[in-house]
């Protein structure tokens, strides 16, 4: 088996909460203590709502965030603390793919502008005539028209605004993409199109992606693997068919329960598992397990300890009940 | 065109031929190419007041250049066999106490009054920017002790500052275009800080983080570019506060020297003559209000035309 | 006779770059108690429709053609001489006979405002014979209704001290508070999470047997109205391309946009994984938009006449409708 191309291990970012002078400093633990790895070629789905920590554990990964503890390794480097030549290397093969196709792209640059802003910042060809042409051809790449290079962004409808978004992400020939995202914002008929549109670059380029939705319906379609999270913690990790037809953890079961299904004759018989209560503080989360407060086979010992990922054939689970 | 607008046609069979791909426009454009100047013209443009406005300022910078150079009297050429004629076609404002020409005067005030607007305006743009931009950007620390100074300053009247300088340095036009920047550089800085801070967590620029641009690179053609909106329309707003307070001191007779004059100073010359010959004040606070509400209206239709909120 | 029916409905927007002409000859039906699903992705004109109907668009726009019925009442503003005399008859109707739901919950309360007092005012209005204590009285039991644990104390909080799914919930109750015969629902669950999506509908599921309100649900999630909607209209380009139940437009869609976008969606229930087919092209920008079906440009059967003129409505069954040539005589055979 081949090494992976990211790995994570015991992740944690904290953010400090501005407190009053007189109040105790306190910390949103927005991700606390993630480990897992992604294979060279793979897609890796990571689901949760919102609040649940996967935005920002994509935005460590292309150091947005500086993690307060744990390690990134990119092929096989910790990539935590490295500067300068190291780091513009890491840029090159690390990119990210925005959600919001309104705001991910500068309103006062050019299709052109933005698209070539990666080569101008390394580098990469001599000449502006080289560097134009390849924003042509990465144009046609993601099915725009290469003369739509003079126009400003606020022309364009969102999918094809998200498109810009990939041919800048494709530029650097990056090898891993986070894509944070990268559907929510769009039109139904228009995500099945940047969906393909990943999958057929995913084939032709040999890039793994770290796909972070909400929307599970697609997350299924498009992973291999898919990663559960509840409040800054991994609860499940495995095989996306196995997740979805047998999820184990009882937060991922009731996560999939929710799940609109479109089809009306299984939708009106479909059971749902409705959770209690509403989703904790990330500034005070529960003792032990976190989803203890609202799951519904929680036992004393749940409050006491924090379960740790045990093996459940090829998946792993963060539960008492499969220990 | 036209043939959109056929509603009665024929069904015939090769009506329903297939539709060949490139027949299709399935990308459309619906919108004209056009950049955010333009667009903001168009807007600026449907507002009234501010096109009066902007006509009205371009008019009084013409002739406060033109009108000295080719009127055959000077600012400071006395003829006392005709003091406080009134208006003539010799003398289309009439004459000062002096006998010297008010229109000459007053266009040569303009001049002063204008270039200390302009000058502070440009002065504060500059300095407010990169100070506004540096501590708004690098945020923290750094951002703390760069505002607490301005809030320092702040805490000055502004009035005493340029009564300071000018008293420090004499009354000149240098010393009163400091004066005025010294305060409302802080206004500028305060705005841009703001826009930087909100546009730097903007996934935009976090695109640009993640591309591996620089520092610099992020906040001259990402964060101040989008900031620009804001920018002018508070450089249009600081040219009238710059003008008032120049008439201001002018009035108060710490501004620009004898024979020179701005329309403070000459506001300031006729102002007891007001019962006796009232013109002499007329003109010069005509001049002062009418620019300063051009500016207004300006600043306003600016700010309804670079917002993009408002589109 | 139908709760609500719209009749020819065209609705402009006048903008500095041209005419929107974002609602173009709309009908629809609503009958009573029934549970209306309008679908359309951003764009169509499904909230602009909605919004001609409780009269609440924005100062550029204008309805310039259509019947609105409202319980026997033409309710357009071309039925008034008067836009006063519209106004005033609007805010009778808005909050008595119809309520509607937003999607972003912060919109509509008022956040300086205890819930109470935001949900005792429509109670008031409605029974002006009622008391305060009684209207608290109805408002508590309202709130428990929609299914907000310990309403006697949370009554007495501010919308900020609830969570997303919570205002949600309190918009709901403001929405029952005075029994509308018609309560528009526009995205109201596009803002929640996937868990706390399932609540909702499930109370909306639960609501609808236990009040006699007929219900409009806007959305662009297929998912959403498969499980709560009796009847479905999609809508695309300002227009309405198809209607039918909601087993008719899931099991036999006749629209080759419908089907389009049943083909685009994945189903988490099946096994396979299929390769999904996305529709090509962006949606159309009903800025100066064309003569002709809105879709030609995206469809894969278009033909030469797609692009002059707009087809009518043929009709399946008494509730099945689809306007599309490729259903006309003269297109046997093609786009199969």
């Amino acid at each position: 088996m081949s090494n992976p191309i990211l790995k994570v291990t015991d992740l944690k970012v904290h953010f400090p909460v501005a407190g009053g002078v007189f109040s105790k400093k306190q910390v949103v633990k927005a991700v606390d203590g993630l480990n897992f790895e992604i294979m060279p070629g793979e897609t890796f789905g990571l689901v949760g709502e919102s609040g649940c920590g996967k935005s920002t554990t994509g935005r460590a990964i292309v150091k947005i965030y500086n993690p307060t503890e744990g390690k990134v390794e990119f092929n096989g480097e910790d990539i935590t603390k490295i500067k300068g030549k190291e780091l513009s290397q890491f840029r090159k093969n690390v990119q990210m793919i925005f959600q919001d196709p309104y705001a991910s792209l500068n309103p006062r640059m050019t299709v052109g502008e933005i698209i070539r802003e990666p080569m101008d910042i390394h580098n990469i060809y001599s000449t502006k005539k080289e560097r134009e042409n390849r924003v042509r051809e990465l144009l046609e790449i993601v099915g725009l028209k290469p003369d739509h290079i003079r126009r400003y962004p606020h022309e364009f409808s969102g999918g094809q605004r998200q498109r810009i978004g990939i041919a800048r992400t494709l530029a650097l020939n990056p090898k891993f993409i986070v894509c944070d995202e990268p559907i929510s914002a769009l039109d139904v008929s228009i995500q099945a199109q940047v969906i393909n549109l990943l999958e057929n670059i995913q084939k032709k380029m040999d890039i793994s992606y770290l796909f972070i939705a909400h929307d599970l319906s697609m997350v299924k379609h498009i992973s291999d693997r898919i990663g559960v999270m509840y409040l800054g913690n991994m609860v499940e990790i495995g095989e996306a068919d196995d997740v979805y037809n047998s999820p184990l953890h009882p937060y991922t079961q009731a996560l999939l329960s929710a799940v609109p299904i479109p089809d009306p004759k299984v939708a009106r018989q479909k059971k749902r598992i409705v959770l209690e209560g509403e989703l904790p503080s990330p500034i005070d989360p529960p003792s032990g397990c976190v989803f203890r407060t609202r799951c519904p086979n929680a036992t004393e010992r749940c409050a006491k300890e924090k379960p740790k990922a045990v093996k459940v054939g090829n998946r792993s689970v963060a539960c008492f009940l499969y220990e | 065109m036209e043939e959109n607008k056929v509603s009665d046609i024929t069904l015939s069979p090769e009506l329903f031929e297939k539709l060949d791909d490139s027949e299709k426009n399935a990308e459309k454009i619906a919108y004209e190419s056009s950049t955010y100047l333009q667009d903001a013209w168009k807007r600026f443009k449907q507002n009234k007041l501010a096109l009066i406005g902007l006509i009205f300022l371009l008019i009084m910078l013409v002739l406060s250049i033109i009108v000295p150079i080719i009127s055959p009297y000077t600012y400071d050429g006395q003829d006392l066999t005709l003091q406080h004629a009134g208006s003539s076609l010799q003398h289309l404002m009439g004459t000062d106490k002096f006998g010297r020409d008010m229109l000459v005067r007053i266009m040569c005030g303009g001049r002063i009054s204008l270039a200390v607007g302009f000058a502070a305006a440009a002065i504060s743009l500059v300095v407010g920017v990169v100070y506004g931009a540096i501590s708004g950007y690098l945020g923290g620390k750094v951002d703390m002790v760069m505002m607490r100074i301005v809030d320092a300053m702040y805490s000055i009247p502004d009035m005493l500052y340029v009564i300071m300088v000018v008293v420090a340095m004499g009354a000149n036009f240098v010393s009163i275009m400091i004066g005025v920047c010294l305060t409302f550089w802080m206004d500028m800085a305060r705005q841009v800080r703001t826009q930087v801070m909100t546009l730097k967590e903007q996934e935009f620029s976090l695109a640009a983080f993640v591309l591996g641009a620089g520092k610099s690179r992020i906040l001259f053609k990402h964060l101040i570019i989008n900031s620009m909106g804001p920018i002018i329309v508070t450089v249009t707003m600081i040219v009238p506060r710059a003008i008032f307070y120049e008439a201001f001191l002018s009035f108060l007779g710490i501004g620009i020297a004898a024979p020179q004059a701005s329309w403070g100073t000459l506001a300031n010359d006729a102002k007891g003559l007001v019962s006796t010959y009232p013109m002499e004040v007329i003109w010069p606070v005509l001049a002062i209000c009418l620019t300063m509400l051009s500016l207004n209206f300006i600043g306003d239709g600016l700010g309804d035309a670079l917002d993009p909120k408002k589109k | 006779m139908s709760m609500l029916e719209i009749k020819n409905l065209s609705t402009e927007f006048t903008t500095d770059n041209g005419i929107v002409r974002a609602v173009r000859d709309v009908s629809l039906h609503l009958e009573k108690g029934e549970v209306l699903g309008i679908v359309g992705e951003s764009g169509s004109g499904k909230s602009q429709t909605m919004f001609s109907t409780m009269g609440l668009l924005s100062a550029n726009g204008k309805v310039v053609n259509g019947e609105i019925w409202l319980n026997g009442k033409n309710i357009s503003p071309l039925a008034f001489k008067d836009p006063r005399e519209y106004e005033k008859t609007m805010d009778s109707i808005r909050g008595n006979d119809m309520a509607m739901i937003f999607q972003d919950p912060m919109t509509f309360l008022n956040p300086v405002l205890r819930i109470e007092t935001q949900l005792i005012e429509p109670i008031l209005n409605h029974h002006p014979d009622m008391d305060k204590k009684e209207a608290i009285a109805k408002a508590i039991e309202l709130m428990r209704k929609v299914g907000i644990p310990s309403p006697e104390n949370r009554i007495r909080q501010y919308p900020f001290q609830f969570s997303g799914g919570m205002r949600q919930r309190i918009i709901i109750a403001i929405a029952l508070a005075c029994d509308p015969k018609v309560i528009i629902a526009d995205e109201p669950t596009t803002a929640l999470d996937v868990t706390i999506q399932a609540q909702v509908l499930e109370l909306i599921n639960n609501l609808k047997d236990e009040i006699d309100s007929s219900i409009i649900m806007i959305t662009h999630d297929l998912g959403v109205v498969a499980s709560i909607c009796d009847r479905i209209a999609i809508m695309y380009g300002g227009k309405i391309v198809e209607t039918g139940t909601t087993d008719e437009i899931f099991y036999e869609p006749k629209h080759p946009y419908t089907k389009g976008l049943l083909s685009c969606i994945s189903n988490p229930e099946e096994t396979e994984r299929k390769e999904l087919h996305p529709i090509p092209g962006s949606p159309p920008d009903l800025l100066n938009i064309e003569e002709g079906c809105p879709f030609a440009d995206r469809c894969e059967n278009a033909m030469k006449v797609c692009k002059l003129k707009m087809p009518e409505c043929t009709t399946f069954s008494d509730t099945h409708g689809c306007s599309c040539w490729l259903q006309h005589p003269m297109a046997k055979g093609k786009g199969e």
